[in-house]
């Protein structure tokens, strides 16, 4: 891959806040990154890190009282302070999202067929007819028995694994060129996750995609993706390529991360977890966001600390880290 | 479906029976008879009193006898206007007794309904405006404040002192003379419609299938009447079974304040009367009212949530 | 989703920093404590004003027959020349009486059938429960008139009235809360160590349905005050010469000529009607902030 290359996304300096009773939060914070065709990137971080967030804002999903900042070029447009009308013609259809909780996500008041038909007939001009047949073609793709029949049941006929293969067949109607998935398997238990998570990787092979993954888990993240991007507390900690991160880690967040991934090989008595809270973003102190769980915390710490690049498109922002401030 | 609204029917007539059964014995347990406060009657007199309503008959002898005429739709016989069947009061054949409280409940729901969950969906829609303050201070207001403040303040407001409308009165049945008693009732009962209506709105607006409709690109006017608009009014039709019952009471007080002839005047006159055959009758006339408006508000919802219908 | 989520102070066992808490929340609640003094200093002029006022009540006069206010009447007088002033505030006294008294029984009534219902449960809450569904199906009006006209036409007797139908919103809350209070933890541990149900109750049902008796109760005495304000627009309850607000209000719509006697109760009955709303507003929102 070489930097020359038009990156299908690019988001540069993106800050999300949001007004809250007692003050502003910041939720996102000057994140940049750029994802190429047809990678999967992966976002790793806990709860409160930044990264459903910003990935909302990227959509334009963002809650009535959040606010953007920054800059996000999709095939080369600007997405921040564009128009609802503008964005709704390429969200959807372009892009496209799936969300943790499948259970929520569908309409509970419409049956499947009337929420599927309508992306294709909005964005592809197709009639009814011609959608409910692609819809049933999709739904079959993503392993649904009786697409035929089902398709005109309401989601609560389904279950949870069914009814996210029924958000992901929707959301792949329009052939997206990047898909942004939000934890899609963490509602869902191991065996649907796994099944899950084989059908986003044949999917993107057979419709060139390109995915950003949203999770919590280590695991998954070796399991599929190419790149990783680590958050913690709205902040991007680290960024390099799958097997660079597994080899190098360098933010002892990053390698706290890793140590969570329970192992086959050593018999482990129990799941290891990263000691301390996630972070409350009222609160964060100056510096660093993780110095106060971190185990080797310096002086420095409380310190600006700029990210640095250790190699090439490996970046990390540790204060007790070697490289090129950016 | 079928199958839904004949169970939710039958349903229900057990508890129409708990009530007729409660008032009933109520009424007539309670020690001394209905003539005890009258002028002294001889004791013939009394006793072909007694016979003619039966009260010299064993207790559940009466029981029956009276749910036999229910069931043959008859409320029994006034205990004022001797003789009188208490149907011919209630539904006389002009415009009189339930007719006018039925009309004023009516037009108050055609009219606090739709106004209310416009003002409400608007509300919502609008959140922190200075509207959806207005909608929110004033349902807190006409909550607080009843019928029985605002009416006569609007009386003497818009009918004594502007002139504008008669203070009271039925005419005959005419915008001007309707004016007052329907707004007064249509203010009290609104407010609360639009604000459950706000509160969903905002409820669903934020829920995460109303998102998936954004991420899909849909055009706002789609996502509000498309997939927004049934789970934001399903709140509001589950409110207006409790709110028919309230809206009939309201009505009565309405009557009142106007001097409407509805049950309002009928229920002064059998509480001053004692006449106790006409209380129970417009209390079970009530409760039925109750109990079929809330099968109707069942079924509506049952139409509209996908998850009740099977 | 990022923010911590505060805990929910409804849901967790009552400590006294938690009611100390509730009330420095309440104490900033300009609203809802202007509310309360003005509740306070009413009940305190219903008190005080026929005690010390220089006309009874129920003094005619018929040289002072439907004057508008003045420095001598400051309500005015009604048409048999009685101070509307001192009026107002003895039928203030009486509409308070019935309504607290009320609001008493009701809670009194509804906290222990809604805890019986929620704690005992079974076979009992569903027939209790039914008892007052079947109940709800009866428009509340005409059931209290019907009971006054049965019983028999006293002040003490209304109040009964409104209390016996009054009741059911009461006991269903209660017993919801009871239902959850008994699913958590802390109580399920005292039941499996062998605690007593009735130091169950008092150690950790009561004091957790505290907040929204509370709350209710705020919420119980305003509508209590319209019931019986609506009973004398029937003719029925307090009889003259006593009066109360809602008679008072009943004279007023009848004698629209002379707007002070519409005016002033009704007046004093609004602003006493939203005092308890915004009251009831602070109060729940200082337990259960969200």
């Amino acid at each position: 891959m070489t930097a020359k290359k038009i990156p299908l996304l690019d988001v540069r300096n993106l800050t999300v806040e949001f007004k809250v009773q007692d003050g502003l939060v910041r939720a996102v914070n000057g994140l940049s990154f750029k994802v190429y065709d047809g990678d999967i990137i992966g976002i790793v971080g806990e709860s409160g890190s930044g990264k459903s967030q910003s990935m909302l804002a990227i959509m334009g999903l963002l809650a009535g009282n959040g606010k953007i900042s920054g800059s996000v070029k999709f095939m080369g447009q600007e997405l921040v302070g564009i128009s609802t009308a503008k964005l709704n013609k390429i969200r959807g259809d372009k892009m496209a999202m799936i969300f943790q909780d499948p259970m929520t996500s569908l309409n509970p008041y419409l049956k499947i067929s009337s929420q599927m038909t309508e992306v294709l007939m909005l964005h592809k001009n197709m009639s009814y007819k011609d959608a409910l047949a692609e819809s049933i073609k999709m739904l079959d793709r993503v392993k649904i028995p009786d697409a035929k029949n089902r398709v005109h049941l309401y989601p609560h006929e389904f279950s949870g694994g069914m009814r996210q293969r029924v958000m992901i067949a929707m959301s792949l109607l329009t052939k997206p060129k990047l898909l942004i998935a939000d934890e899609p398997t963490t509602a869902l238990d191991v065996t649907v996750q796994a099944q899950i998570l084989e059908l986003l990787r044949d999917l993107r092979k057979e419709f060139g995609m390109t995915i950003i993954f949203i999770t919590h888990d280590m695991g998954v993240v070796a399991n599929l993706c190419d790149r990783v991007n680590v958050m913690y507390g709205g902040w991007l900690m680290e960024t390099a390529a799958i097997q660079i991160i597994f080899k190098n880690p360098i933010h002892p967040y990053t390698q706290a991360l890793l140590a969570t991934i329970p192992s086959l090989d050593h018999d482990v008595d129990k799941l290891k977890t990263i000691p301390g809270e996630p972070p409350n973003l009222l609160q964060l102190p100056a510096g660093c966001p993780f110095q106060e769980r971190c185990s080797q915390v310096s002086a420095a710490c409380t310190q600006n600390i700029p990210l640095r690049r250790v190699e090439n498109r490996h970046v990390v922002k540790c204060a007790n880290s070697n490289g090129v401030a950016l | 479906m079928l199958k839904f609204a004949v169970k939710r029917i039958l349903v229900s007539i057990p508890t129409l029976l708990a009530i007729i059964s409660l008032v009933f014995f109520l009424v007539h347990i309670t020690p001394g008879n209905p003539f005890d406060g009258e002028r002294a009657l001889s004791p013939e007199a009394l006793k072909s009193l007694m016979a003619q309503y039966r009260l010299d008959l064993p207790i559940w002898q009466q029981y029956l006898l009276y749910l036999n005429d229910l069931i043959h739709g008859s409320f029994g016989i006034s205990m004022k206007y001797l003789g009188q069947p208490i149907n011919s009061l209630l539904f006389p054949d002009n415009m009189g007794g339930f007719w006018v409280t039925l009309r004023l409940s009516i037009y108050t729901m055609i009219i606090a309904v739709p106004f209310g969950i416009i003002l409400g969906a608007y509300a919502g829609l609008h959140k922190n405006s200075w509207f959806d303050k207005l909608v929110v201070s004033s349902n807190i207001f006409f909550t607080a404040v009843p019928t029985m403040v605002t009416g006569p303040l609007f009386v003497l407001i818009l009918a004594v002192t502007l002139q504008l409308f008669p203070a009271g009165g039925w005419g005959d049945g005419d915008f001007a003379h309707l004016f007052l008693p329907v707004l007064v009732l249509v203010l009290a009962y609104s407010p609360t419609i639009a604000f459950v209506t706000r509160g969903s709105i905002i409820d669903v607006l934020n829920s995460n299938y109303i998102r998936t409709a954004r991420a899909k690109g849909l055009p706002t006017k789609k996502i509000l009447f498309k997939h927004a608009i049934k789970p934001a009014i399903l709140p509001v039709i589950s409110l207006l079974g409790p709110m028919f019952a309230g809206i009939l009471v309201g009505a009565v007080v309405t009557e009142q304040i106007f001097t409407l002839p509805g049950l309002g005047v009928l229920t002064t006159n059998a509480a001053t009367n004692r006449d106790y055959n006409m209380i129970m009758a417009i209390t079970i006339l009530g409760s039925i009212l109750t109990i079929v408006f809330n099968i109707i508000v069942d079924l509506l919802y049952m139409l509209l949530d996908p998850k009740i219908k099977q | 989703m990022f923010v911590k989520a505060k805990n929910l102070n409804l849901d967790t066992p009552k400590t006294k920093g938690f009611w100390l808490s509730v009330f420095s929340r309440l104490a900033r609640n300009k609203l809802a404590m202007t509310s309360g003094c003005i509740i306070v200093v009413l009940t305190l002029l219903c008190i005080i004003v026929p005690m010390f006022s220089s006309v009874a009540y129920d003094k005619t006069d018929w040289g002072q027959i439907m004057q508008s206010p003045s420095a001598a009447h400051w309500f005015g007088t009604d048409s048999l020349g009685r101070d509307l002033f001192v009026r107002c505030f003895i039928g203030g006294r009486i509409t308070f009486e019935i309504a607290f008294a009320a609001a008493f029984v009701v809670l009194l009534v509804g906290i222990f059938y809604g805890a019986i219902a929620g704690y005992v449960g079974g076979k009992l809450d569903t027939i209790m429960m039914r008892i007052v569904d079947v109940l709800y199906g009866i428009p509340f009006l005409f059931f209290c008139i019907l009971l006054i006209t049965l019983f028999g036409n006293s002040m003490a007797l209304s109040f009964v009235a409104i209390a016996a139908i009054s009741w059911l919103d009461m006991s269903r809350i209660v017993r919801g809360q009871t239902l959850s209070i008994k699913h958590k933890e802390f109580v399920e541990a005292a039941m499996i160590s062998g605690v007593s149900n009735f130091k169950i109750i008092t150690r950790h049902v009561i004091p957790n349905l505290l907040g929204i008796v509370i709350v209710y109760a705020a919420l119980t005495v305003p509508n209590m005050i319209v019931m019986s304000a609506v009973l004398s627009f029937f003719g029925l309850g307090v009889t003259e010469p006593m009066t109360s607000w809602g008679l008072l209000i009943s004279d007023g719509a009848q004698n629209m000529q002379a707007w002070w006697l519409l005016l002033s109760p009704a007046t004093l009955m609004v602003i006493t009607l939203l005092s308890f709303a915004f009251l009831a507003n602070g109060l729940r929102d200082a337990l259960d902030p969200r």
